[in-house]
């Protein structure tokens, strides 16, 4: 019992560093895109948003198939190996929601700060922190390549299993543990916007 | 007669050749065999006669340039594999021995499964030795040299503790397979979630990290890397062979116009080969011993098979195995356009969800079940938020609480967790068909994204005065649950994880028998864009049609 909550939780750090490079590298692109958009000439701007909305619009399980299917066909799988790719491949899936979310944060952040409302401005802190728990959760998808993060491993633990009560019992203890870490997340974030915007009241 | 490149051989393939040739000369097969060696005399004399300056064929070129180039395999373990700086396997051997034979010198070109014949065709490499099956398909573009060299079923390995036994056991298992093998139509057909590999050291390294429960290649492959007692310990103790099917012959190919020269020579050589037993000697050698060996081996070392003439009877002869897909009804239109691509934009790309009768029905299938998933979806989604809204609303404690845990942990789960227990659930209840499992997708991604639809009408709900119709309230929270309509078409190819033959499992599987990944590829990303974007526009209509005129405000 013990050995397998130590394994989820390692798989589960799988999810995190997903989730965090996902999210460095969205937002790197994502503050980049919202200069363009807020600051740029009409053309490039509008050309921006497009961009931005094909993202938004891409299902994010179909991406990290044609990323897996671009990089199997390069040396990355021959020099790190077949779970390095695919979680390069996840990571590619998965900026197509942070950097369309970091994007459109960064564009309100910058729109507050431009009329001079830091506090609302500052609700980019938060927000980020969204994005980072909806993509740590996102990266689940990687099961369906293989990669060993926290659903792969309680998927391979059912499977040992002998009867389907077992494993169905399995899976909803792990949906709500991550029921429960989403919804803790989602509580500090809105205490978080609630005292921001209370300090903020003054420049409203 | 016999001339070996010794430099290039090992001691023991030398002194197995050197034993060979002895009983070439002396043992009564050498006169069973004896047109056969008389007529590859005759061949090379005969090409060695007209000169060097006039060269008409690719025997020609080879005997004059002392050297001739095959295509082999570098990474296909015991048969082609490079260690080092060293070309090393059972295929290796036998070109070494093929250009003893010829009194010339092998040039090794590597090869991939994907490009092997058209190196043959474009002139880089005088034979193709890389474990190629022989298809009526590959007959129409390259010549095969009969008798085939070696032939390998394909099996199916996994692990130990899974009970699987036949074919029909592979629905929604995931399975490892080669790219563009055509084995990989019987497994479509037996609906396995299939993943793809362009090599197979990739795939092996897949089954070993559990990206796949299952992997399928060839036998000869599977008993060196998985299986077989020269397979790692690590993989042999944790996986065996589940079972087999569909032995194919595998053979050496030339250019077409090489058939009466090159092509015969092998041919002649290959039989003899067998007959004296040397293919089974270097099989044994590289751990890849089949009975397809020992059956040839007594096929050719029988007089019969051979022909006054140095021919073969054709009896002794196995045929091409048909494999691929039959062409589809659209598919003189389809192959036009390739061509008119090819001719005016030099793109060299393949349409088999079109020009195949198999990949043409998938390829429908898929998005006629994908455009019903992506509708399903989003209605269970809208019919799921409206549910969780009426219990939050009811008059039952009990029913208000439970309705609350609910709509929170569907809400916040992981969604291919979701599916995992939707088809759990379904799959006890009901046969486990496409249909299930497509609606068992449907209630999933509906239970999910409804429940983020119902927090916000709940929600909603608070900011509107006591004794609000329901419609107030979807009226109040229309961005939000537009929101949780457009990620429900966004999610919907999530349900290729239990094996609902959507759009992205059909493409999988025309794109893992016909190796066309690109075209596949971009039809799918372009399907998915065009859904998606239809679902936002439409969305957008029925919430400006919905949402409240500017100054209204919702009254009980």
């Amino acid at each position: 019992m013990l050995d397998h909550l130590f394994g989820f939780f390692q798989a589960l750090t799988v999810n995190f560093r997903l989730g965090l490079v996902a999210l460095l590298i969205g937002l790197v692109l994502g503050l980049l895109t919202a200069v363009i958009r807020c600051r740029a000439d009409g053309v490039s701007a509008r050309f921006i948003g497009f961009l931005i909305g094909v993202l938004r619009a891409f299902p994010v399980y179909v991406l990290m198939f044609v990323a897996a299917s671009l990089f199997s066909t390069m040396s990355l799988s021959n020099e790190y190996g077949a779970e390095f790719s695919a979680s390069i491949a996840v990571i590619v899936a998965l900026l197509a929601y942070t950097v369309s979310a970091c994007s459109d944060a960064c564009v309100t952040f910058l729109n507050f700060r431009a009329r001079g409302q830091l506090a609302q401005a500052w609700l980019l802190v938060p927000n980020v922190f969204q994005i980072f728990v909806v993509t740590v959760m996102a990266s689940s998808i990687g099961a369906a390549l293989g990669v060993q993060e926290a659903v792969t491993f309680t998927l391979s633990l059912a499977q040992t299993y002998e009867t389907r009560i077992e494993r169905i019992g399995l899976i909803i203890s792990v949906i709500v543990f991550f029921a429960v870490i989403l919804m803790s997340s989602k509580f500090l974030a809105a205490r978080a916007i609630h005292s921001i915007l209370r300090r903020g009241k003054p420049s409203l | 007669m016999v001339t070996f490149n010794i430099m290039a051989l090992t001691f023991w393939n030398c002194l197995t050749m050197f034993v060979v040739s002895l009983l070439m000369t002396v043992s009564p097969l050498a006169v069973a065999q004896a047109p056969a060696t008389h007529a590859i005399q005759d061949l090379l004399k005969k090409e060695r006669a007209i000169g060097c300056d006039n060269i008409q064929n690719t025997l020609q070129s080879v005997l004059c340039s002392g050297q001739i180039k095959i295509g082999v395999r570098t990474t296909y373990r015991a048969f082609g594999q490079k260690i080092g700086d060293e070309l090393v396997g059972f295929e290796i051997d036998y070109a070494k021995y093929i250009a003893a034979e010829l009194g010339v010198k092998a040039v090794f070109v590597p090869v991939t499964a994907a490009d092997r014949i058209r190196n043959l065709v474009d002139g880089k490499v005088d034979l193709v030795l890389a474990t190629m099956a022989h298809t009526p398909e590959r007959e129409a573009i390259v010549h095969f040299t009969r008798p085939h060299y070696y032939a390998s079923p394909t099996a199916v390995a996994g692990p130990k503790s899974r009970d699987i036994s036949s074919i029909a056991d592979l629905h929604n298992v995931s399975l490892c397979v080669p790219l563009g093998s055509y084995a990989n139509i019987e497994l479509t057909n037996a609906q396995a979630r299939i993943l793809m590999f362009d090599q197979p050291q990739k795939m092996f390294d897949a089954l070993r990290f559990g990206a796949c429960d299952l992997v399928a290649h060839d036998r000869s492959l599977i008993l060196v890397e998985v299986t077989g007692a020269s397979a790692p310990l690590s993989m042999r103790e944790r996986f065996e062979e589940k079972f087999s099917f569909n032995e194919i012959p595998w053979g050496m190919a030339v250019r077409h116009e090489d058939t009466s020269t090159l092509g015969r020579v092998i041919a002649l050589i290959t039989a003899q080969a067998h007959g004296f037993g040397l293919l089974q000697s270097i099989a044994d050698d590289h751990g890849v011993r089949t009975t397809f060996l020992d059956e040839q081996r007594e096929v050719w070392s029988n007089a019969d098979c051979y022909l006054a003439d140095g021919f073969f009877l054709s009896t002794c002869l196995i045929q091409a195995k048909a494999m691929g897909d039959k062409p589809s009804v659209i598919s003189l239109f389809f192959e036009r356009l390739q061509n008119w691509f090819r001719d005016n934009f030099d793109i060299k790309r393949q349409l088999p969800m079109f020009s195949g009768d198999q990949g043409l029905r998938l390829f429908v299938d898929g998005i006629i079940v994908s455009v019903f998933l992506v509708l399903g979806s989003i209605v269970s989604t809208i019919l799921f938020g409206l549910m969780f809204y009426r219990f939050s609303v009811s008059k039952w404690p009990l029913v208000r609480f439970c309705s609350h845990v609910i709509c929170s942990v569907s809400f916040n789960a992981p969604v291919i967790l979701l599916l995992m227990l939707t088809y759990l659930i379904v799959s006890s209840v009901f046969l486990y068909t496409a249909t299930v499992s497509v609606i068992a997708a449907i209630l999933a991604i509906g239970l999910n994204n409804g429940a983020a639809a119902g927090d916000s009408l709940v929600n909603a709900k608070k900011t509107l005065p006591t004794g609000c119709a329901m419609l107030d309230a979807v009226r109040v929270c229309v961005t939000q649950i537009r929101a949780c309509v457009i990620n429900a078409a966004k999610a919907s190819p999530v349900a290729a994880f239990i094996g609902t033959p959507e759009l992205l499992s059909t493409l999988t599987d025309i794109m893992s028998f016909s190796g066309e990944r690109v075209a596949a590829f971009t039809l799918l990303a372009l399907f998915y864009l065009i859904i998606v974007q239809l679902v936002i526009v439409l969305s957008d209509r029925a919430a400006q049609w919905l949402v409240l005129p500017p100054g209204k405000v919702p009254h009980a």
